[in-house]
């Protein structure tokens, strides 16, 4: 959502301010709204209020082009322009900077706070958490994820296209999620990396995909229902059952061997 | 309009009475934590001191032949050592000796033949590597002249080692008493401001209508005509009660009399159409529950516990009752994404607060544990146990003996005797078990279909002829 404030040719930090304060208006009034709604139907609107931003863009030639996109120019730092490797540095920086803030805030009391919510509304106001403070507070922190990436997009790829921030993108996310495990921030990672990693790295080589471009979209459907089926966790459970079980594989072995070389225990 | 600012006034003050009263609360915590972090940090040093003194020695108590005990455990680990290698080897022999005898048919005389060899080249192997450190630390011409250097030397790092651990000493209570200093320092500071609060508080109070005289010195809650309706059905009818400062009240009931229905509306979960609540908050100051939201309830000093177990369940123990002191935290949310210094200290704060009460309840080996899975009677001790992190002024519990067995209960029942002396709170209970009810209460109200059909001790309710119909239906005569 956040991305098309790049879009005004001003300097990186005018346009980050800019754009936290519209994106956090936005998910204000979206958090107002959804104050009464809960799980599932919270997910249709969110998905929904995307699209209706998508149609916006598209039909907001001025700034977005329409369906004919964007370029930008390279953007500006301090008085410098910002060099392609540079982005990359900024990028990895801000990453690292956020998945800190965001452990932080899992520690914290508002972390502890929020969770709490999820659980038991009753429970949490009843311990002085009030609800509409904090989940205010998540559409906000949201949001504010989603201006920097809007942002670090755009700095990377220099080209916006309307049309492409559509509903697939927003399940491709949660995809990601769902096949690299919730609530654990290097799961997400994991996540990230087989549904985009995956294409860019691997399937975007095999002549098979690069003839039927629908094939990546069943593949990334297939492993959700592997994921889900077999993994509910996700790939991080995955990974932390694999570990365990070499882990007590190896133990085995170190038993079997001991008992051939020095004999059974008394 | 000048009433309403008035109002506004006194809230702001009120609020900022509260937040230096935490703040206040938390510097006391605090300096105690910091005083315990320097003594353990001193006894560290002090050890560390002493090691340092041995470590310089050693070579001459080697040279001297002196076993300083140390160097004598140093020894024990370098036979130790030396034994169990010989033992293992011994076990690789034989199992070795067995498979060569399958393989090539020896007879039993030959293998045990061949062992007996082999095990007695170990064995010398192992004690010439033994005898190696022996002569090392057991010099045979020990002179006289190396054994006074020794003792000499000793004695000077004695000397030197007293001396130094002096001026550590010294300096630790240096640092404890500028720490003792400050901290005393500021919180005369809050003392103060908490004065000038109070102050200005009262000047407005004054001038506006007060509850406090309305309601006796010793009652910490009365309920004044509370009605609640769900549609058409009352739920509870002008019921009319107080609840006296320290006492173990019980409300009781047949089921569907209500009597879940008037802890939500005192904790605001519902808002009554009709009734006012008062609280004492403390010995001179009365509030009305009713012009507080849900969230704002447990800063007045009222918490409660919910009829099924409602804990988070993805947190563990320890989490849990941090979540509970989640209106104690004053960190802002800026300081909480970069886990500012104010936020570490008061975490370090609550979590030692949490350990107290845990350690209290007998709780502490579940401390890391995910209340998920874990006994029923566990979990209700954690709910109670989250509601002594803030220091209430009275606890509503909401049947708490539901669900646990009789030895259970009767624990129950001691804890809350136990919680109410020892955290000097009011105790407002509903419970099923009459058991329980009739062991730990006080003052007993009981209640059919929202009405108060009788109020006064055990004794006069077990014996109250209506309360008896009410359960057990009307008398045949």
């Amino acid at each position: 959502m956040g991305y098309f404030s790049g879009i005004m040719e001003w300097p990186l930090l005018y346009t980050l301010g800019i754009a936290f304060a519209i994106a956090n208006a936005v998910g204000l009034v979206v958090g107002f709204i959804s104050l009464r709604i809960e799980g599932m139907y919270l997910a249709i609107i969110t998905l929904g209020l995307g699209e209706i931003m998508k149609a916006f863009f598209i039909s907001y030639e001025k700034f977005t082009g329409g369906y004919s996109g964007r370029h930008f120019r390279n953007f500006t730092l301090f008085g410098q322009p910002v060099s392609p490797e540079a982005v990359y540095l900024i990028i990895t920086a801000v990453f690292v900077l956020m998945m800190i803030f965001t452990l932080n805030i899992i520690k914290s009391p508002t972390g502890r706070a929020m969770l709490a919510m999820k659980d038991s509304d009753s429970a949490a106001q009843s311990m002085g958490i009030s609800l509409l403070k904090y989940r205010l507070l998540a559409f906000i922190i949201s949001t504010i994820y989603a201006v920097l990436a809007g942002m670090l997009y755009i700095m990377y790829s220099k080209y916006s296209y309307a049309p492409d921030w559509n509903l697939s993108y927003s399940l491709n996310i949660l995809a990601a999620v769902i096949v690299g495990g919730e609530m654990s921030i290097a799961g997400i990672i994991i996540g990230v990396f087989t549904i985009y990693g995956l294409k860019l790295g691997v399937l975007d080589y095999i002549p098979l995909f690069i003839n039927n471009q629908f094939l990546t979209g069943i593949f990334t459907g297939v492993l959700i229902i592997v994921i889900v089926m077999f993994y509910p966790g996700g790939m991080i459970r995955l990974l932390q059952t694999i570990r365990y079980k070499l882990t007590s594989l190896f133990g085995k072995l170190k038993r079997k061997w001991k008992e051939y070389r020095y004999g059974k225990d008394n | 309009m000048a009433k309403i600012i008035d109002k506004l006034r006194l809230k702001y003050h009120a609020e900022k009475i509260e937040k230096l009263q935490a703040k206040e609360e938390f510097l006391e915590n605090y300096r105690q934590i910091l005083i315990l972090r320097s003594e353990a940090r001193l006894s560290q040093r002090l050890s560390h001191l002493e090691n340092q003194v041995q470590e310089k020695l050693r070579s001459h108590a080697i040279a001297s032949g002196t076993k300083t005990p140390d160097i004598e455990a140093e020894i024990g680990g370098f036979v130790k050592k030396a034994d169990t290698r010989l033992y293992w080897q011994k076990r690789a022999l034989t199992q070795s000796l067995k498979r060569l005898g399958a393989r090539k048919n020896l007879s039993e005389t030959e293998i045990s033949r061949l062992e007996a060899e082999k095990t007695s080249l170990l064995e010398n192997q192992a004690e010439t590597k033994k005898n190696r450190y022996l002569v090392k630390y057991n010099p045979v011409q020990a002179s006289a002249s190396a054994k006074a250097d020794y003792l000499e030397k000793s004695r000077l790092a004695q000397q030197d080692l007293e001396a130094k651990s002096e001026s550590v000493r010294q300096l630790a209570q240096d640092r404890q008493k500028r720490i003792n200093a400050r901290k005393s320092q500021q919180i005369e500071a809050i003392r103060s401001r908490i004065a000038r609060h109070k102050k200005i508080a009262d000047k407005i109070s004054s001038k506006l209508p007060d509850f406090g005289h309305e309601v006796p010195e010793d009652v910490i809650l009365r309920l004044q005509g509370l009605t609640m309706r769900f549609g058409g059905l009352v739920a509870v009818d002008n019921l009319t009660f107080d609840v006296k400062k320290g006492e173990i009240f019980g409300l009781i009931g047949p089921n569907g009399a209500g009597k879940t229905t008037v802890f939500n509306c005192i904790t605001k979960f519902y808002n009554p159409p009709a009734g006012l609540m008062y609280f004492r908050k403390n010995p001179v100051e009365v509030i009305r529950l009713n012009d507080y939201p849900v969230h704002k309830i447990i800063r007045q000093g009222i918490v409660r516990t919910f009829q099924n177990v409602e804990l988070i369940w993805e947190l563990s123990v320890i989490d849990n009752l941090l979540v509970a002191a989640h209106s104690l935290f004053q960190t802002g949310f800026f300081g909480q994404l970069v886990h500012s210094r104010k936020l570490r200290q008061e975490e370090a704060v609550l979590r030692k607060k949490a350990v107290n009460i845990l350690t209290m309840l007998g709780l502490l080996p579940y401390q890391y544990m995910i209340p998920f899975g874990l006994p029923y009677g566990i979990l209700k001790k954690i709910e109670l146990a989250r509601t002594l992190m803030v220091n209430p002024k009275m606890i509503i519990l909401d049947e708490p003996a539901a669900g646990l067995n009789e030895g259970e209960t009767a624990d129950l029942a001691k804890l809350i005797r136990r919680i109410r002396d020892e955290f000097n709170t009011t105790i407002f209970l509903v419970e099923h078990d009459m058991g329980l009810v009739m062991e730990v209460c006080d003052t007993i109200s009981a209640i059919s279909f929202g009405k108060q059909i009788a109020i006064g001790s055990p004794r006069e309710i077990q014996n109250n002829k209506i309360v008896r119909e009410a359960y057990l239906g009307e008398e045949q005569s």
